[in-house]
């Protein structure tokens, strides 16, 4: 009999000072739908007979409606804390969300992975509201297991250099409850942003907690002859005081993506002017590469996209 | 059948379903002050959480015990405690029944008066009592016990214990389904939760005398005869913490607002947490408005994403906010939660209906305030409810000063009015009115206030996953 033996799992959180990839995490990060919770943070745990608990592993589990309208169950961060039953704990994390998937009828599992990490990551590490952390093992798992990669996106890393400004109006919106709205419906309209939502009835919501993060300088608009994007940025001071150079930017959302270069461009010159010129790019599609080697970019890593078809796909 | 010496049982508010599930922190000391001995304990809410045909006969029923201690902390027990004392009795008629908490002590003579199946109230502070009473020694021969002898009550002056720190506040594991306790809210047990909390004891006593408060600096004196605050060591807090972060608890809910210990405590407290690798959240309710270097250390020492300060703001009127016993202004309230939320702490204001002073117009910047917060803040939610009458509170004690009518002025009073709730009967809820505020006008304004958050659902999920 090993340890895993007797390991159990449940809705839990690991130690907080696990969870350092995911500083958007908060208590109200549970998501319902129609009553039902649609958020699992699994852990996997033995307990000592005092109740001292022996953490084994964890990962994030959501479900939600993709704009396909098909369902989906996506991980994210998961963490092992016992190399050497490591296979072991995956298995059994995946078993849960297996369940899950099962339950909640979703067509396919996906995990977002990174491949290629050149440098440190800027937080957040992904636009997935809990979080994601770097795990080669788990990538080389979901491999096994079936997953395929269906997407690759890239997460540069740029120090400001004077560039030609373009034909390009950026703006910011003071208001809260206007820039929450032109925000839901670029993330309605754009490709890069996956879940299906009901824009009026979150932009009826009050503030959340979860949107000290989306002040006005934050969140950038950009609108040309050709389309509209959005980027939404994060000071790397808010999570670490030392960086006050640095910023990250999380979510591109675009109509059109002619658009988007243009619009980088000109969102790293809005950075640089508020004291961020050191700045990570995430959610780069592969048709803009170049021009960002270009300006001296430098890669910080890949984000593979990985699905595995559920039978009720 | 298992034989336990000592069975603790702290009641759900109703018998048939779970509320008030989160228990009295002096529940866990006392377990502790006698775990050498056989000791069991239950808690009901949670239990009929779990299954909701849980039979506390039943339970009672299949185990045997000598001693049983069961809380009336909150008068919100005060018909189930006293119906679950009835019920042990019963079942075993050989066993000491003891009861236990601030409306016992405060009641303690009329508890033993109207209620046959009480054998005795520890009135005060029970730590050092409750051994005592298991080791069977003489009633008159232990602190804080009242008891009947030869026709009459007895009740010495109650006389706290001068430390703490010799008191086990965390070992929770004598707790039948302890684990599932630390998800458990006030009102039950959610599976879904997915963190750890627990309410430790961080110190007794206050400095106020807020008007509603039956915790507050008379109260203490009147019903524990603790006349000063008293924390326990930063040394012994911090033990606990360790242990409680072992146990897997993410979040910890101390009974006292450090402020009040002084700057020289609470940077220590903050500075060991962190040479001791502590890395918890913490659910804090402030006394009053806690200062800039306070809210920095705080959020420096505990995870903020997993902390909130909760700040019992009472009223939008400063006037009726001050006469209530909180003396901050709305715009030191307003740059404090800015300093909050810029550390990205999670923030509660507490407002309530009911207060003594306020009238239809005050309410009104309740109503106001309440609406700046929605829309130009990020509160993790917002609460507002009517007040109830608590025994001991100054409402209480000095009803003319503050205005009060009290309905409620026995234990008789209170025991009613939780039997009339356990059975779906209509019951006065607040206990009181005011001279400028009829019970129904109370009423009114706090479904003025229900609907004003009606159409702005404070918050808790958020529909989506991605930023």
């Amino acid at each position: 009999m090993t340890i895993m033996t007797y390991a159990r799992t449940a809705i839990l959180l690991p130690p907080l000072t696990f969870l350092e990839d995911a500083p958007l995490v908060t208590l109200t990060s549970h998501v319902i739908e129609k009553n039902v919770l649609v958020t699992y943070p699994i852990s996997l745990f033995t307990r000592e007979d005092m109740g001292k608990m022996n953490w084994l592993g964890f990962l994030y589990a959501f479900l939600f409606t993709g704009k396909d309208g098909k369902k989906v169950a996506q991980i994210s961060y998961p963490l092992c804390f016992d190399q050497s039953h490591q296979w072991e704990i995956f298995e059994r994390l995946f078993e849960e969300v297996e369940e899950l998937a099962s339950a909640f009828k979703a067509s396919r599992i996906v995990y977002e992975g990174y491949n290629n990490v050149k440098k440190p990551l800027f937080k957040p590490y992904s636009a997935v509201t809990f979080g994601n952390t770097v795990n080669a093992a788990f990538l080389d798992f979901v491999k096994a297991k079936g997953f395929t990669q269906t997407d690759v996106n890239y997460c540069y890393e740029v120090e400001w250099s004077p560039h030609h400004t373009c034909d390009v109006n950026l703006y910011t919106i003071s208001d809260f409850h206007h820039r929450r709205g032109h925000y839901l419906e670029l993330c309605r309209a754009s490709p890069s942003f996956s879940q299906l939502f009901d824009a009026e009835s979150v932009a009826a919501l009050p503030p959340h907690s979860i949107e000290r993060y989306f002040k006005r300088e934050w969140v950038i608009f950009t609108e040309s002859e050709k389309g509209k994007c959005c980027f939404r940025w994060f000071p790397q001071s808010i999570f670490a005081k030392e960086m006050t150079r640095e910023a990250k930017i999380a979510r591109i959302l675009f109509t059109a993506p002619e658009t988007v270069f243009e619009s980088v461009l000109e969102t790293l010159n809005y950075l640089h002017a508020q004291g961020k010129p050191r700045v990570q790019i995430a959610d780069i599609p592969e048709n803009l590469i170049d021009d960002l080697e270009k300006m001296g970019a430098s890669p910080v890593h890949e984000t593979v996209y990985m699905v595995y078809q559920c039978s009720n796909g | 059948m298992k034989h336990y010496d000592v069975l603790f049982i702290h009641p759900s508010a109703v018998m048939s379903s779970p509320q008030f599930v989160v228990m009295p922190m002096g529940m866990i000391s006392l377990m502790n002050q006698v775990k050498d001995y056989q000791v069991k304990a239950v808690n009901v809410g949670l239990e009929l959480s779990l299954d909701k045909n849980f039979d506390m006969k039943k339970f009672l029923k299949s185990l045997e015990f000598d001693v049983v201690g069961i809380d009336l902390h909150w008068h919100e027990h005060s018909y189930t405690s006293l119906e679950i004392a009835h019920m042990c009795k019963e079942i075993n008629e050989n066993c000491l029944v003891v009861l236990g908490g601030a409306t016992a002590s405060y009641f303690a003579k009329e508890i033993l008066q109207s209620f046959e199946y009480v054998d005795v109230v520890v009135s005060g502070e029970a730590e050092e009592a409750l051994p005592l009473l298991v080791e069977k020694k003489e009633f008159s021969c232990i602190p804080n016990v009242a008891y009947r002898e030869d026709g009459y009550i007895k009740k010495p002056p109650a006389k706290p214990p001068s430390s703490l720190d010799n008191f086990d506040f965390s070992t929770i594991v004598n707790l039948h389904h302890w684990e599932e306790y630390l998800k458990c809210s006030i009102h039950a047990y959610s599976k879904t939760r997915f963190w750890h909390d627990f309410w430790l004891c961080t110190g007794r006593g206050c400095i106020y005398d807020c008007s509603y408060c039956g915790g507050g600096k008379s109260a203490q004196k009147k019903i524990f005869g603790r006349e000063n605050l008293l924390f326990r060591s930063v040394e012994c807090v911090v033990k606990d913490l360790a242990y409680l972060q072992n146990m897997g608890v993410h979040i910890v809910c101390p009974s006292l607002d450090f402020v009040l210990a002084g700057e020289k405590y609470w940077k220590n407290l903050f500075t060991t947490m962190k040479k001791e690798g502590i890395r918890m959240g913490m659910y804090l309710e402030v006394f009053q408005l806690p200062g800039r270097e306070f809210v920095e250390a705080f959020a420096s020492a505990c995870d903020p994403r997993f902390s909130t300060i909760v700040i019992t703001v009472l009223s939008g009127s400063e006037t009726v906010r001050r006469s209530n016993g909180k003396y901050f202004s709305n715009h030191d309230y307003f740059k404090c939660i800015e300093s909050v939320e810029g550390y990205n702490i999670n923030h509660v204001p507490y407002f309530a209906t009911g207060l003594p002073f306020e009238t239809e117009e005050t309410f009104k910047k309740t109503m106001h305030m309440t609406e700046k917060l929605l829309s130009e803040f990020h509160p993790m939610t917002v609460f507002c409810t009517p007040l109830r009458l608590d025994p001991g509170s100054p409402m209480f004690e000095h009803p003319d000063h503050y205005g009060v009518i009290k309905h409620y002025k026995t234990f008789t009073d209170y025991y009613n009015r939780c039997r009339k709730r356990a059975k779906h009967l209509p019951y006065d809820y607040t206990g009181y009115h005011t001279r400028l505020l009829p019970g129904k006008k109370i009423m009114g304004m706090q479904h003025q206030w229900d609907t004003l958050m009606k159409d702005r659902p404070v918050i808790s999920q958020y529909p989506l996953h991605f930023v």
